[in-house]
């Protein structure tokens, strides 16, 4: 029965990227790849219903690969495949990639070898999975640029050796190269630390996690949306935090140190990505350091160690990857309408884009945790796992950790809304800013669906969390999960719809004939713009305070991103060991040269002349001579 | 079926020699053609070893030199993928050789050299190897000096002298190996124990056809010769002759002391990383890869230290990656250096919109030998380092991923600087080439049996039963 999954999720698509690649009509590409899609949804939904046993073939004697489906694997296995559809159904009408022969090709591959990933039950068809999704990654980045491809292999590709040494050290640990499904190792030697330590690397790198993120904020820039919304926003997200869920949950057993350095890792990555975030003025940038600073969540969640933390972490990533591929795929609409994604020209786009705006809206309340929608629920969790953590724990450092934390998990969300307050105001508010003020048509259907789903699924993630919980995250956990207090999903919707209703109401019963105009006030500030001011506008004093503008032109630095960092060092090694090689080269040379002295020295002694030769046989007749007579 | 092992031998032997008196006109295709029926004879010889046992072929002489030829495995299978490649990189030089004047001479010692690489591999007598072994450096140092002037005679010399230093040293290791065996048959050595001068003394020689440190300068002085003769030379043939010998002597004939193996993994993983940092700082197209060339050859060599059966397999499975996709790499530099006139990356760029099919064509073979999924080369470089990490070596292991790093950082340098940025030298249009089309299949293959694996691994399986 899994040969039969594995055929239509992996061998299928794998395959039919091939002949795509030369078919012409780029209809037929495009409705192919839909439909292997389509179909690889349903297989997943199979397998997750029906388990269905592992799959075993050899290799070569010596390696044998296993291929298995568990229960988380099972339903991150469905949301690849869910996600890729979506993408694929949105990327038909999209311009910049819609006529491209290899894009679909590459998408096809993509979600084949994620979904390897899933199904490897061993490190071998795991590495061979995870590290063919960075071939892909530099393959789908350089349809946009190759500064950008060129970026991410170097600091995913890095990462993703330093995850092949950690895998090689935890087999050396434990003396199989089979994955365990259950209580790993534990942190108590510097082999186990060493192999943590780079394995975490690898996963934190594939989620963008900082200090591995600054290739997204670059790609971004050049890189067209749908593959935004494919890689960084949700299947490298899945896969990043699937593997972090992994290795501490299944593969090692968190220490408090362990916990600690992840804690502060996924905080700082809130904070920092979250006030990068703020002060963007192009659409894109301002969406990728938000899809950075919610892998910070993942972590935290993940890190708590905590049933409903990991269970928080676990849902949040589910939810980033619907809200973020979501707002990409908005951003991508209004770029390809407006032909620009810087946020000054744009605005008052609601009316023009109604389903647009609203599940941009949806979408941006998502993410900044506003309820009932499902960023809430799961940052819920989250905290309360962080809670639990900070409660359960005796020692005061980490104690002091957990409540870091919280705090900036919580600030982190306060500062989403204000960046989304901004990016709502500035594209669907407002004033056209557009050169021309060009009207625009509404979304297409395929373009438009995708958002409605992800919209959907945003409001019934966050309405019946324990739905979701209890079918897709409960059964992997060993542990129960428990809520501290209570929250009604549907209560709170209700009370929340009910209130927008009756302002609704109010406002259309009201008889409001006369309006008072009045100085505009922001904030205590002076509004030297009018009516008009402009949302990049909005945060420019909180950028120019002494600290702040301090703390940005410290996270500006380009020397300050690993990227650079990594060419940086490895440049000064490399001119260390040419230096080597060179001096070897030198003596190589003094050989040579000493060779071709001698052998000149030695012609110059056989010069043709007879009294020279003479003069020679009478010399070693001498030397003869001399040592006869010494014996 | 016993006939194809001499066919395999002296058809090219003699080849070259038709080649030589044959009119300038058919010398090309006389040549391709020659290299092509060697493929097809060394590949006929697989079903042969596949039933079971290698094939023999002996004429006694005298005590210490015979005429005897072994096909088994080993030699098979370097004798396959050595023809293989050196058939495509023959039909690729069609087009590139076709505007020199004495190209006549490159075709002679070119099919010379195959002939006495065959002659080598299937050598079953040390002393036989050994005068296999120096016809190739023969051959090597006149492909090397093609262009005859000054700096191409000094290149061609210094790796004549280099590998004639390795070769004298290993002629000295196999006189002490006659002097306490009474014999040089590789079938009556097989098992025993080698003194450690003998084995160092071996060893360097084969490090100076390998280049491996301290011998390896010569190699990126080579790559001043045609693109056809360093592909053949850096990625194919040449340099994996010291590492057959490897293979032949301490992994299938004696077995040599742990610290001598010991001695062996240290020296190819400096090797692997100074040649590797030196990549990165080179902006010689064709220096970077043959320093890339003295990399990868620390990993077979270091595959082959660790002395057990799957390492050995993995050290074939290398082989034919890099054998495969390093020809590819030299190939695509020599069409871009045919194209622009240049070698040096500081002077290239923007070439991608021109040349898309050889951007194309490294790009695949670029991944391979860095070591990504699902490329051939991903699956022995994971191999060696989880076996190395497993055998202990554990240091070893993290410095061949750190080798893996400086891969990537140094083939996607030389990618970006040539085929992106600004165009600094026009290039026509790469399409419909003979050139572009050989790459093109070294880089598929690259792909297909990256994808396909069991495919490369059951012919090694069975050859090494």
């Amino acid at each position: 029965m899994i040969e039969q999954s594995l055929f239509t999720i992996i061998v299928l698509p794998i395959l039919a990227g091939f002949p795509l690649l030369l078919v012409k009509d780029a209809r037929i590409r495009k409705n192919i790849t839909c439909l292997i899609f389509f179909a690889g949804i349903v297989a997943s939904v199979v397998s997750f219903i029906k388990p269905e046993g592992m799959f075993i073939f050899s290799l070569i004697d010596e390696y044998t690969v296993t291929l298995g489906l568990n229960k988380l694997s099972r339903f991150v296995l469905i949301c690849i495949n869910f996600f890729s559809f979506l993408v694929c159904l949105y990327s038909k009408d999209y311009q910049e990639v819609k006529d491209k022969r290899v894009y679909f090709s590459y998408l096809l591959w993509l979600a084949a070898f994620s979904s390897l990933a899933c199904f490897a039950a061993d490190f071998i068809i795991f590495i061979f999975a995870w590290g063919a999704n960075l071939a892909l990654l530099y393959a789908l980045l350089s349809l946009g640029s190759a500064r950008s491809a060129n970026k991410a292999l170097s600091i995913v590709g890095a990462a993703d050796f330093a995850l092949i040494l950690g895998i090689g050290l935890y087999i050396v640990s434990t003396g199989s190269i089979i994955m365990p499904q259950a209580a790993g190792s534990v942190l108590d030697n510097p082999l186990n630390w060493t192999a943590f330590i780079l394995m975490i690397s690898g996963a934190l790198a594939k989620a963008g996690c900082a200090p591995f993120h600054t290739w997204i904020p670059t790609a971004a820039e050049d890189v067209p949306l749908p593959v935004m919304a494919i890689l960084p926003a949700s299947l490298d997200k899945l896969l990043g935090i699937y593997l972090l869920a992994k290795i501490c949950t299944e593969l090692f057993i968190l220490n408090n140190f362990a916990t600690a350095l992840l804690l502060l890792t996924g905080s700082l990555t809130i904070m920092f990505a979250v006030m990068m975030a703020l002060i963007q003025h192009d659409l894109r940038k301002l969406l990728s350091y938000h899809a950075i600073s919610q892998v910070g969540y993942m972590v935290i969640g993940v890190a708590t160690a905590t049933p409903i933390g990991i269970a928080g972490g676990i849902f949040h990533m589910i939810n980033h990857a619907i809200y973020k591929s979501g707002l990409f795929l908005a951003g991508g609409v209004v770029g390809e309408k407006k032909k620009t994604f810087e946020l000054e020209k744009l605005g008052g786009l609601a009316a023009a884009m109604p389903v647009v705006f609203i599940s941009a809206l949806v979408f941006s309340f998502s993410i900044s945790g506003v309820p009932p929608f499902n960023g809430f629920a799961s940052k819920w969790m989250i905290y309360q796992g962080v809670i639990e953590g900070l409660s359960g724990s005796s020692n005061l450092l980490l104690r002091f950790v957990f409540l870091f934390a919280l705090i900036t998990a919580m600030f982190g969300s306060v500062l989403t809304l204000a960046s989304f307050v901004k990016f709502i105001h500035a594209i669907f508010l407002g004033q056209d800013h557009s050169p021309g003020r060009k009207k625009v048509s509404g979304v297409s259907f395929n373009m438009g669906l995708p958002l409605v789903i992800l919209g959907a699924l945003c409001l019934v993630l966050g309405l019946l969390p324990q739905v979701f919980l209890n079918i897709f995250i409960k059964p992997w956990m060993t542990e129960n999960i428990y809520f501290i207090g209570s929250w009604n999903s549907v209560l709170a919707f209700s009370l929340v719809a009910a209130g927008l209703v009756l302002g609704w109401i109010f406002w259309k019963t009201a008889k409001t004939k006369q309006l008072r105009a009045d100085d505009i006030f922001i904030g205590g500030e002076d509004a030297s713009y009018g009516p008009s001011f402009p949302a990049t506008e909005f945060y420019r004093s909180v950028e120019e305070m002494p600290l702040m503008r301090r703390a940005y032109a410290l996270l500006k630095k380009e020397s300050l991103d690993l990227y650079n960092i990594l060419q940086g060092v490895l440049k000064v090694a490399a001119y260390i060991l040419f230096f080597a090689d060179r001096s070897i080269n030198f003596l190589t040379s003094c050989f040579g040269y000493a060779v071709l002295g001698s052998s000149s020295f030695f012609r110059r002694l056989h010069s043709g002349v007879l009294d020279l030769y003479l003069a020679w046989s009478l010399f070693g007749l001498a030397i003869l001579f001399f040592i006869l007579m010494g014996h | 079926m016993n006939g194809t092992l001499p066919l395999t031998i002296i058809f090219p032997l003699l080849g070259a020699f038709f080649v030589f008196f044959m009119p300038k006109k058919y010398k090309p295709l006389l040549s391709v053609t020659v290299l092509g029926v060697t493929f097809l004879a060394s590949a006929f010889l697989i079903p042969q070893i596949a039933k079971g046992g290698a094939v023999l072929f002996t004429r006694h002489l005298s005590e210490w030199f015979n005429l005897s030829f072994i096909a088994d495995g080993l030699a098979v299978f370097m004798a396959v993928v050595s023809s293989l490649v050196a058939f495509l990189i023959s039909l690729y030089s069609l087009e590139y050789m076709k505007n020199y004047e004495n190209r006549g001479v490159f075709y002679f010692w070119t099919v010379l050299f195959v002939g006495s690489m065959m002659g080598l591999v299937f050598s079953a007598n040390l002393i036989l190897l050994f005068c296999f072994w120096e016809v190739t450096s023969l051959c090597s140092w006149k492909l090397i000096g093609f262009y005859r002037k000054e700096e191409d005679a000094k290149a061609a010399d210094k790796a004549f002298l280099v590998t004639f230093f390795g070769a004298s040293a290993m002629l000295a290791g196999i006189i002490l190996i006659y002097l306490n065996y009474g014999t040089l048959e590789i079938a009556s050595l097989r098992g025993l124990p080698i003194a450690n001068i003998s084995a160092f003394l071996l060893l360097v020689g084969i490090i100076s056809k390998s280049a491996q440190l301290p011998l390896e300068t010569w190699l990126p002085d080579a790559g001043i010769a045609p693109t056809p003769v360093t592909a053949l030379l850096h990625a194919a043939v040449l340099v994996k002759i010291g590492i057959y010998a490897f293979a032949r002597i301490f992994g299938m004939t004696f077995s040599a002391s742990p610290v001598f193996l010991n001695a062996v993994i240290t020296i190819s993983v400096v090797t692997i990383i100074v040649a590797a940092a030196s990549a990165l700082v080179e902006k010689n197209m064709k220096r970077i890869l043959a320093y890339s060339t003295i990399s990868q050859l620390g990993y077979i060599l270091l595959a082959l230290a660790l002395d057990t059966g799957l390492s050995f397999k993995i050290a074939m499975l290398y082989i034919l990656a890099h054998s495969v996709a390093k020809a590819g790499l030299f190939l695509c530099a020599g069409i871009i250096e045919h194209k622009t006139g240049t070698k040096d990356i500081t002077k290239l760029g923007g070439l991608w919109h021109s040349m898309p099919y050889t951007a194309v064509a490294y790009l695949l073979c670029a991944f391979s030998i860095i070591g990504i999924p699902p490329f051939l080369g991903f699956w022995p470089k994971l191999m060696l380092v989880l076996l190395s990490l497993e055998s202990g070596h554990i240091l070893a292991g993290a410095f061949l991923v750190l080798g893996a790093v400086f891969t990537l950082f140094y083939l996607m340098r030389l990618f970006n600087s040539v085929f992106f940025g600004q165009i600094k030298i026009e290039a026509k249009e790469d399409r419909r080439s003979v050139m572009v089309w050989v790459v093109l299949m070294l880089g598929a293959l690259s792909l297909l049996f990256g994808l396909w694996v069991k495919l490369p691994f059951n012919l090694i399986a069975l050859l090494f039963k």
